[in-house]
């Protein structure tokens, strides 16, 4: 069997398997679906729950790419102001990682305080997903080739020129990487304030569905919600490698398919 | 710059100086064309070899013409036939050119196919030792084989023997 072939079917038999399981699990058990709905019966919550769940989607969505574009923009802006002065980069740097290691889910319930909802939802995804792309982007603007350096030197390049024709290229693959991260980061931080917010009303996220769901014992429409959280994050990081090989595939080295 | 097309890479030097894209082309384009990659101008450098790199190199160094180019042993990684090729195309665009050409290399051989005249250094401390002048208006295949060239040959490996013995000689 070729290698393709087996990349695909491989987890997709994993996936049936589980399923199947799952199932008997539950018709044998007699268990009901309060405790743990059967596959069908999630498949075709989503589907009866269908309005609601869309909406609730579309609510996350915006907020996970709102934060997301938040964080590429202030992670490598800061990145860049970083490069530029040390002076700031040692002033800023370290709450900068204070931001990134105070576990977002105490941040949360403060930011509700201070913040109106959809900001404060916007702020948590903004602070769980713009370190990667700062830590990152850092390491990519300082990693450029010496003899590059010296070449843009020779030409007498300003400062702008050296940052916009050297360090940015030269930075991109680091950068997309962790925006790849970020973007998987925002959605959680995403969750994570939708849960502490969990005020009811229009435009409430996924999260929200799932707590809502849990304190009315819904558990199959739980199940269901879940299900559209993960589809998101898997459809979010498809499509942030699909950009890294966009960006990438004609010269850096990650890309390039080498025969065995 | 691995990110940017060979065409892009000797736009460089121009760019940095505020020219725009279709001004440069046309300088560019008779540049590639110099050195025998024109028909690469939209590759990128991981797709060409060892020798087009280096053309690459030379290219991006000459579009500005500039009147004196340094090179430090830039064909020092390369196989010997290659070394050949690139000596020669190096021969053709400094009479094109009219430039000054500052070549350091490790090898005798090339020093001699290359110049008009060659400064032997010693090492540690870096001082010119001596030079040679070496008087041929030939520079080809022809040259590289001939009785003359051996003996040019010869006379920069005794000079470089020389150098390298009264050095040792000095620092014992």
């Amino acid at each position: 069997m070729n290698e393709r072939v087996l990349r695909i079917l491989a987890p997709a038999g994993v996936l049936a398997l589980g399923i199947v399981l799952w199932d008997l699990v539950v018709r044998i058990n007699g268990i009901p679906p309060y405790i743990l709905p059967s596959p069908g019966l999630v498949l075709s919550t989503l589907v009866t729950d269908w309005p609601i769940l869309w909406s609730s989607l579309l609510a996350t969505l915006e907020t996970t790419l709102e934060g997301l574009a938040l964080a590429v923009a202030g992670g490598i802006g800061l990145a860049v102001l970083f490069n530029q002065s040390r002076l700031i980069e040692h002033s800023l740097y370290p709450y900068a990682v204070i931001l990134q290691v105070t576990p977002v889910v105490a941040i949360a319930p403060l930011l509700l305080i201070y913040l109106p909802q959809h900001a404060a939802v916007l702020a948590c995804a903004w602070i769980v997903a713009f370190f990667p792309v700062l830590a990152n982007t850092t390491l990519g603007l300082n990693s450029v080739d010496h003899n590059l350096a010296d070449l843009f030197r020779l030409y007498g390049a300003s400062r702008w020129q050296v940052l916009t024709e050297l360090k940015l290229p030269a930075a991109l693959p680091q950068m997309l990487a962790g925006i790849k991260i970020a973007g998987g980061l925002s959605l959680i931080g995403a969750v994570v304030a939708e849960i502490a917010a969990g005020s009811a009303g229009a435009g409430s996220g996924l999260a929200y569905r799932i707590a809502e769901s849990g304190y009315r014992l819904n558990i199959p429409r739980m199940f269901a919600a879940l299900l559209l959280l993960s589809l998101t994050g898997i459809a979010i990081f498809a499509l942030l490698s699909w950009l890294t090989h966009l960006a990438l595939r004609r010269w850096h080295e990650s890309a390039i398919a080498r025969e065995a | 710059m691995p990110w940017s097309s060979v065409f892009g890479n000797v736009f460089l030097p121009l760019k940095l100086t505020g020219m725009d894209k279709a001004a440069a082309a046309p300088r560019i384009m008779e540049t590639l064309s110099r050195v025998g990659l024109a028909d690469f101008a939209d590759a990128y450098p991981r797709e060409l070899s060892g020798g087009m790199r280096m053309r690459v190199s030379i290219a991006r160094a000459v579009v500005t013409a500039p009147r004196v180019l340094l090179m430090d042993e830039p064909f020092a990684a390369l196989d010997e036939i290659t070394r050949f090729k690139l000596n020669d195309d190096l021969v053709a665009l400094w009479r094109e050119l009219h430039m000054t050409v500052v070549f350091v290399t490790h090898s005798v051989f090339e020093s001699v196919f290359l110049s008009n005249r060659i400064v032997v250094m010693t090492s540690r401390p870096g001082r010119v030792s001596s030079e040679l002048a070496i008087d041929t208006p030939a520079r080809d295949a022809k040259f590289r084989t001939s009785a003359e060239y051996a003996g040019y040959c010869r006379d920069a490996s005794e000079t470089l023997h020389q150098a390298m013995h009264a050095h040792a000689g000095a620092a014992a």
